[in-house]
């Protein structure tokens, strides 16, 4: 008996936040929706998911406004640093990457973000592809009239 | 003598193009020329006319700002730098006549500063050796030694650097960093301590918008006990904002997009650790 479609859907986000969370010093990842409900997550035992994508949607709200007025207002890459905590909160596609590490984790783990980003956004593509703005797709995009000239 | 016949048939090449198409930038090149000649007044002439038509033009506005250097008008030429800046950016060039307005302008010690990390880059570049030695020569002119000067045009070990700068120092060292927009050091209230800043939008609102920025992050933090926020780093399509809470201030850098994070990271670690304000 194989796997429901939503199962295996669910499986490719999972892998996007287990390949986090092998890292050193990653405490868990979260995928999130734009409205912070958690679609996967992987972790230690004490990380709390749906707090961690409350967050990313309550700093998001929060900072959109200004954030509109001194630069780009599209927020691609949010990296908090606290006495204990690497808090990075990134936007794929129409889904938010959480990803909670310890401060002193190695830089390098902006690497492994960056493919997780990847594995996500190119699911959300393949799967939702009339969901994501233009923009948002990449330059490579092309018109429909442009594909059949 | 060749030079001079080089420069009166740029002159005419220029004249004639701007005789036939009024509008053309090519007005700054005339300008320029006439500047070279040693027709200051022309040269101004020409480049006042032609920026009224084209205001936002960078390369007219150096030209400008090389004019108000030669007649002595140094805050005119500040001024029209700054333009400069705005309208297309900061580059080497910027940078050495930058060192030069404020070596005129007696701040040796800020040109010092944009001089070593243009030395860092190309320590053969003659310009710049013109630089140092026009420096030497307005220290003897002064009648009195700058004593920032000294110390730093004997290009100090960088291990020795922090111990004595100042947060003016610090940053103006930072910002010749390429791909920095501006580094502002912001306090409390969301005021400008200090910085240094180009760009359309105004250093002190982008200062209290970065730090309502920083608060709106710290709160949520806290709320959800992640602890307070120290640093906090945003990318977004065309520029980062870096954050940073010192003891009495929030450090705030603007850089653009393909900044390395990296050499940014160590460079302000190196500059700040040591600041006191």
């Amino acid at each position: 008996m194989g796997k429901s479609k939503s199962d295996r859907n669910k499986d490719k986000f999972q892998m996007a936040v287990v390949y986090l969370t092998e890292y050193t010093g990653v405490r868990g990842a979260v995928v999130a929706d734009g409205e912070g409900i958690v679609i996967a997550t992987s972790g230690q035992a004490s990380f709390d998911a749906e707090k961690f994508a409350a967050f990313a949607i309550a700093v998001k709200t929060a900072i959109e406004g200004p954030l509109g007025r001194i630069a780009n207002p599209s927020l691609e890459h949010l990296s908090i640093k606290t006495g204990r905590d690497w808090i990075t909160v990134a936007q794929s596609s129409e889904a938010f990457l959480i990803v909670a590490a310890d401060r002193r984790a190695d830089d390098l783990l902006n690497v492994r973000i960056s493919r997780s980003l990847e594995m996500i956004s190119s699911y959300f593509k393949e799967r939702y592809p009339l969901i994501i703005p233009r923009e948002r797709a990449g330059k490579s995009t092309k018109k429909l009239e442009e594909v059949h000239v | 003598m060749i030079e001079s016949v080089e420069i009166d048939d740029r002159i005419e090449k220029c004249e004639r193009i701007l005789e036939a198409d009024p509008q053309s930038q090519i007005f700054a090149a005339l300008a320029d020329a006439f500047r070279k000649k040693g027709d200051v007044q022309k040269a101004y002439e020409i480049c006042m006319q032609g920026l009224r038509i084209h205001p936002d033009y960078a390369s007219a506005r150096i030209v400008m700002a090389k004019i108000h250097l030669v007649k002595g008008n140094y805050e005119a030429a500040w001024g029209e730098l700054e333009k400069a800046i705005a309208n297309g950016g900061r580059t080497r060039a910027i940078d050495m006549l930058e060192a030069e307005i404020l070596i005129r302008r007696g701040r040796k010690h800020e040109a010092n500063l944009i001089i070593r990390n243009l030395l860092a880059t190309d320590p053969d570049d003659e310009n710049v050796k013109n630089l140092i030695s026009l420096m030497e020569d307005e220290t003897i002119v002064g009648g009195k030694s700058d004593e920032d000067m000294t110390s730093l045009v004997a290009l100090k070990p960088e291990k020795d650097r922090g111990r004595d700068l100042t947060l003016t120092n610090a940053i103006n060292m930072l910002k010749v960093m390429p791909r920095v927009l501006g580094i502002l050091a912001v306090g409390p209230d969301g005021l400008v301590l200090d910085g240094r800043f180009e760009g359309a939008i105004h250093k002190e609102e982008f200062a209290a918008l970065s730090k309502g920025i920083f608060d709106a992050i710290k709160v949520a933090s806290e709320k959800l006990h992640f602890g307070t926020g120290r640093e906090v780093l945003i990318e977004t399509q065309s520029s980062k904002i870096w954050l940073f809470a010192a003891h009495k201030y929030l450090l705030v850098v603007h850089a653009r997009d393909d900044v390395s994070l990296g050499a940014l990271r160590l460079k302000i670690h190196d500059l700040f650790s040591d600041v006191v304000i």
